[in-house]
């Protein structure tokens, strides 16, 4: 991997793991779990944009793994951040070959299938469909930051575009 | 550096949300068919405790009179992996809530009122977990 691409990369990665720390100090005072921005997609977004989708795995991945290092350790909340992390990747993965939609799609997908992975992995850890009855308010909620993290990401690359890094 | 997508909402953008949301939404009627052929007979409050079921803590509804509360203490003693003891109110009426608990930002105690049997209050942080369930099952609800 070349210098540059390699600085590039770790430069989304950072801002990655900071958006996901800047995100947990708000306050979210909703009644359901699992309900917030999703601004650390964003980094996601622009390695997409700008590299291979090889590229967009490997810093979805570390990033989970640096946010369990730094932050939340290896318990429930990291099989969380893994799961979420992992649908939604493998989704915007099928999403970007077969279909090719534009930014908002992908962020779309990304964070609808995100709530999902999350609510599937909580069944399975304490074996309640009922968890399922979660994901009307989540899929509510994921849309509307789904569509929110895709207009931030746009006008940064828009931005971005015209500067050469 | 390469351009992978396109930045400008399309009309592709709604096609693929909708059928994502239609999906998850059949994902939701079909896991709720799927519950109501065990919600039959009475009705009892369960609390699950690092995946264990602590019957000490079961409450039947049945017992209960209308509108009458019981509370549920769990204690960080007796329970090594709270993070501090718990309360977990029962009413006849409005269901179950968290309403005294430890966590992060205290997310658990966020969760409103749960009336509908099978549909879980989880504490993730206390790794507690208590669910209105039907006293004609006799092990949770097989995901198979």
């Amino acid at each position: 991997m070349k210098t540059k691409k390699m600085v590039r990369l770790s430069l989304f990665l950072a801002i990655g793991v900071l958006l996901h720390y800047l995100e947990s100090q708000i306050p979210y005072s909703f009644a359901v779990p699992g309900v917030k921005l999703g601004l650390a997609n964003i980094s996601g977004l622009l390695v997409l944009y700008f590299y291979n989708p090889k590229e967009f795995v490997f810093i979805g991945f570390l990033r989970v793994l640096i946010v369990a290092l730094l932050y939340s350790g290896f318990g429930t909340a990291f099989l969380l951040s893994l799961s979420g992390w992992g649908l939604s990747t493998l989704l915007v993965l099928i999403m970007f070959y077969s279909v090719k939609p534009s930014i908002y799609g992908l962020s779309l997908v990304s964070a609808i299938f995100h709530s999902l992975g999350q609510i599937l992995t909580v069944m399975a850890i304490y074996e309640a469909i009922g968890m399922i009855n979660y994901m009307p308010v989540l899929l509510l909620s994921s849309s509307i930051s789904g569509v929110i993290t895709a207009r931030i990401s746009a006008s940064v690359l828009k931005r971005l575009d015209k500067v050469t890094i | 550096m390469s351009r992978n997508y396109s930045l400008t909402f399309s009309s592709k953008d709604v096609t693929i949300s909708c059928i994502a949301i239609i999906l998850i939404v059949a994902l939701i009627i079909s896991s709720n068919i799927f519950m109501h052929n065990y919600q039959s007979g009475s009705k009892v409050v369960n609390v699950y405790i690092n995946r264990k079921l602590y019957d000490e803590y079961s409450i039947y509804l049945d017992d209960l009179k209308e509108n009458e509360e019981k509370t549920i203490i769990l204690k960080k003693e007796k329970h090594q992996v709270l993070l501090d003891d718990m309360e977990i109110k029962v009413n006849k009426n409005k269901g179950i809530k968290i309403t005294k608990e430890t966590s992060p930002r205290n997310i658990c105690s966020q969760q409103p009122w749960i009336n509908t049997p099978g549909v879980p209050l989880v504490c993730l942080p206390n790794q507690v977990y208590v669910v209105i369930e039907s006293t004609s099952i006799d092990e949770p609800i097989p995901l198979e």
